[in-house]
C-alpha cells in the first residue's frame, strides 16, 4: 500500500500536473490529475498562489487557467532531483 | 612507534590522499542530503542519512589527522635523535594515536550503526539498546586489538550493501546498483584490514580497494545529480 501523502507531495504533484500541461491548466483538470477533492483543491491553490509557485490566468475566452509561475518550475525541478536521490539511496 | 602505524613507510601520505578523498564524498552526499532536508522537512531519513554520513567523514578527518601527526613526528624524531625527545615524544604520539583512533573507531561505528537503523527501522527498543551496548564495547576493546573494528564496520556495511541490493532489485535504478556495489567493495576493504596482523602490504590493499569503493560511491552520486536533472529536461 502506498503511504499517505504528505502536504509537500500533493503541492508537488499539483505543480507537476501543471507543467505535464505545458505551464497551463484548467482547475478541474488539476482536481482530477492531482486526485484531490474540490475543498483541498481550493486549500492547495490559495497556498500556491500565496507563495507565488502558480498565478491565475485568463484565457481569450475568458475561463480560468492556473499557470506554473518560474519558481514553481524551479520547485519541480529540485523535487525531481530530491526524488531521484531518495530512490538511490533506498530512503 | 612501529607499532602504532600500520602502513609501510613507502605509502605514508597516500593513505592520508585516500581518506581526504573519502571524506570529500562522505561530506558531500552529507551536505546535499542536508539540503533535501531542508527543502522538504516531511521526511526524516533525509537528516538520518545526513549524519550519518557526516559523522563517517568527520571519522576520516580524525584519521587523517592522526596519521598525519604520527608520521610528521616519526619523520623528525629520526632526524633530531636525543634519547630524553624521543621519550617524551613516544609518549605524545601514543597519546595521540589512543585518542585520535578511539575517536575514528567510535564515529566511524556510530554512522554506520545509525544508518543501520534507518535502513532497518523495525527493531524493538531494547534491541537498539543492546546493539548500542555492544558497539560500545567493540569500540573499547579496539584500543588492545584493531581487528575487532574492523569486523564490526564489515558485518554493518554488510547489512548496508544487502538493503541497497534488495533497493536496486525493486527500481532497477543504475546508481542504485552503483551505491550497492560501492558499499560492497568499502566492506571487502574492512576485512582486507584484519589481515594487516600478517603483513602491512594488507593496509596497502585495503586502503586501495577503500579508494575504489568510494571513488564508486562519487560516480554514483555524480549520476544521481545527473539524472534528478535529465528528469526536468524530459
Amino acid at each position: 500500500m502506498e503511504p499517505k501523502r504528505t502536504r509537500t507531495d500533493i503541492i508537488a504533484d499539483m505543480l507537476q500536473a501543471i507543467q505535464n500541461k505545458r505551464g497551463n491548466i484548467k482547475p478541474t483538470h488539476l482536481m482530477y490529475k492531482a486526485n484531490l477533492s474540490h475543498a483541498q483543491l481550493k486549500s492547495y491553490l490559495e497556498e500556491l498562489i500565496e507563495k507565488e509557485l502558480v498565478e491565475k490566468t485568463p484565457n481569450s475566452n475568458n475561463n480560468m487557467y492556473i499557470s506554473i509561475t518560474d519558481k514553481g518550475c524551479k520547485f519541480v525541478q529540485k523535487w525531481n532531483e530530491m526524488k531521484q536521490f531518495e530512490k538511490s539511496f533506498g530512503l | 612507534m612501529v607499532n602504532l602505524i600500520y602502513s609501510p613507510q613507502w605509502f605514508y601520505g597516500k593513505d592520508i590522499f585516500i581518506d581526504i578523498i573519502s571524506l570529500i564524498v562522505l561530506a558531500l552526499i552529507s551536505f546535499f542530503a542536508f539540503k533535501y532536508y531542508k527543502f522538504n522537512k516531511d521526511k526524516k531519513k533525509h537528516i538520518y542519512l545526513c549524519i550519518s554520513f557526516g559523522l563517517i567523514a568527520l571519522s576520516f578527518l580524525f584519521k587523517v589527522m592522526t596519521n598525519f601527526s604520527l608520521y610528521w613526528i616519526e619523520k623528525h624524531t629520526a632526524i633530531i635523535g636525543s634519547s630524553m625527545f624521543i621519550i617524551n615524544v613516544l609518549h605524545y604520539s601514543n597519546t595521540l594515536f589512543l585518542v585520535g583512533t578511539l575517536v575514528y573507531r567510535l564515529l566511524t561505528i556510530a554512522g554506520l550503526f545509525l544508518l543501520y537503523l534507518m535502513y532497518f527501522p523495525k527493531q524493538r527498543k531494547s534491541s537498539i539498546f543492546l546493539l548500542g551496548y555492544f558497539i560500545l564495547v567493540t569500540v573499547y576493546f579496539t584500543q588492545y586489538a584493531f581487528y575487532p573494528f574492523h569486523i564490526t564496520t564489515f558485518l554493518l556495511l554488510i547489512f548496508l550493501a544487502w538493503h541497497c541490493y534488495h533497493n536496486y532489485r525493486i527500481t532497477k535504478d543504475r546508481p542504485a546498483l552503483l551505491i550497492f556495489s560501492s558499499f560492497s567493495i568499502i566492506a571487502i576493504s574492512q576485512v582486507l584490514a584484519v589481515f594487516l596482523m600478517m603483513t602491512k602490504t594488507f593496509y596497502v590493499v585495503s586502503e586501495i580497494v577503500q579508494l575504489i569503493g568510494y571513488s564508486l560511491l562519487l560516480f554514483a552520486f555524480l549520476m544521481v545529480l545527473y539524472y534528478g536533472t535529465k528528469k526536468n529536461k524530459n
